[in-house]
């Protein structure tokens, strides 16, 4: 079997998707609350023979980078920053999903939604709504919300348990594979917006990284075909 | 090559943003304008490997899926409602709303348009019209030998008439709000139309529950800080740049391919 062509081929379809991801990174660099992800590679010990000698690397998982974006303050009554670990819980047509983008608004039914029209969920579960002669929604830190200085409810924000994956949709919300229970230390910020996780320069390092690596796998790929080559040269020698 | 079309996006969203940021400093004079911000979100995720599926017979299940975005999308261009601020004219029918509540226009078409610019004008009839000409509903006309025009913070209009003590009254000015005002269409000309998302306006008097109330003399200037514009731009055009670099790379790496000798 020719091993090594094929260890250089997966390193190579590896590589390119762990330039995508990158990219999706990069593109999402100024996307609302977004988290930026990074590609698990694992050894993949069965398929490569002989085991133990050789091994495969292999896509495990796509890991949601929890770590907080920076704030700006957009002076919107209803842009909604979390600090600390924490997730709005939005109702969508598919079900209950998580996200940190907190560019909410109230749609013609007087309900708090998100861009997607998903409605904002209260400490219940319940969707919130606002009284339609609203004129000033405040909203304190530990997410009472407040119109017109009536308490009309609480924003709920949840956590999900450390070991339970995050798996990204699209639209800033995330599937999460898991308990979720109630986030302690997590504090509202009325007027400001978190924006995304994704740091340039890392991206940028890690870029570069991966460019030279695929290089080096066709590299490897070309060395590989040369000295197949020269081995059949020498055995026709006469 | 993903890359090359996820960069892609990322590229036309900062152009869009870009768009949005010169169109809010074009308006930065410009009465009752709200700057409006893009929203971006990332788009759909291509699942190559999905969380939850069976790893093995015996019912192990992979703990994480591999899941590689498709890149950046725009979901919104909001308008940032915040109030502007109020500048003095001494122009009796300069009308500034403050808190909620939009002017109701009609247009000549017969539809009605809403605006929160209130440099009002007098048609050659002597009716309340905007600077474009087209009526202020509920029409009020002022008489033509009135010498000063008032408007109450309620939004009663009166007009002082020479011969008579008492000032008269010409009528009232309403508010239109809506439930979701973000909702609102751009008509461009400073007027907005309604919209199933917006829901109906409900018309009542400035000063009443939900309602804002009327500053005459006053016009209610655009809300662009050319600061945190300046800033964003500079932002854009960053997140050009790198969204440009990401391309360049995934160039290189093709490029590398394409040399494999065979």
């Amino acid at each position: 079997m020719d091993l090594t062509g094929y260890l250089a081929l997966g390193r190579g379809l590896g590589l390119q998707r762990t330039m995508a991801v990158l990219s999706n990174n990069i593109a999402n660099v100024d996307s609302t609350g977004f988290r930026r992800q990074d590609l698990l590679f694992a050894q993949d010990v069965e398929r490569a023979g002989d085991p133990g000698t050789v091994t495969f690397g292999r896509e495990q998982g796509t890991l949601v980078d929890r770590r907080e974006g920076s704030l700006r303050t957009t002076g919107g009554m209803l842009d909604l920053a979390l600090v600390g670990q924490g997730w709005f819980q939005v109702q969508t047509q598919e079900g209950e999903r998580l996200t940190r983008g907190g560019r909410f608004s109230i749609n013609d039914q007087g309900q708090l939604v998100t861009p997607q029209n998903a409605l904002v969920l209260d400490q219940g579960g319940t969707p919130l709504s606002v009284p339609p002669t609203t004129q000033i929604i405040s909203v304190a830190a530990d997410g009472t919300v407040s119109a017109d200085a009536v308490v009309i409810g609480r924003i709920g924000v949840v956590q999900p348990s450390e070991d339970a994956a995050l798996v990204p949709e699209g639209s800033g919300l995330y599937r999460p594979e898991g308990l979720l229970g109630p986030a302690s230390d997590a504090k509202i910020i009325q007027s400001s917006l978190e924006g995304s996780n994704v740091q340039p320069v890392l991206e940028m390092t890690r870029l570069i990284e991966v460019v030279r690596a695929f290089e080096g796998t066709q590299k490897l790929l070309e060395t590989h075909h040369d000295l197949a080559r020269r081995a059949v040269d020498r055995i026709l020698e006469p | 090559m993903r890359s090359l079309n996820i960069a892609a996006t990322g590229m036309s969203a900062q152009q869009l943003n870009v768009d949005v940021i010169s169109n809010n400093i074009a308006n930065m004079a410009t009465t009752g304008f709200k700057r409006a911000r893009p929203e971006f979100q990332d788009l759909l995720y291509q699942s190559q490997r999905q969380t939850g599926s069976a790893s093995s017979e015996s019912g192990t299940l992979v703990p994480a899926g591999v899941d590689i975005g498709l890149g950046v999308k725009t979901a919104a261009v909001y308008r940032v409602l915040e109030q502007g601020p109020l500048v003095g004219t001494e122009n009796d029918l300069d009308l500034a709303i403050q808190g909620r509540g939009y002017l109701t226009v009609e247009l000549p078409t017969g539809e009605q348009a809403y605006t929160r610019s209130g440099n009002l004008q007098l048609s050659p009839e002597g009716q309340i019209v905007t600077a474009d000409g087209y009526p202020v509903s509920p029409g009020i006309t002022v008489p033509a030998n009135a010498l000063e025009v008032t408007v109450n913070a309620e939004g009663g209009v009166s007009a002082r008439i020479p011969g008579q003590v008492e000032p008269q009254a010409l009528g009232q000015v309403e508010l239109a709000s809506f439930a979701n005002e973000v909702g609102l269409k751009p008509l461009g000309n400073n007027l907005f139309g309604e919209t199933a998302a917006s829901g109906p306006a409900s018309i009542g008097t400035p000063g009443s529950e939900g309602f804002g109330t009327m500053l005459q003399g006053y016009l209610e200037n655009s809300n662009v800080n050319p600061v945190s514009e300046i800033t964003s731009l500079i932002t854009a055009q960053r997140a050009y740049e790198l969204n440009s670099r990401v391309i360049t790379a995934s160039d290189t790496m093709m490029g590398t391919v394409t040399q494999l000798r065979g």
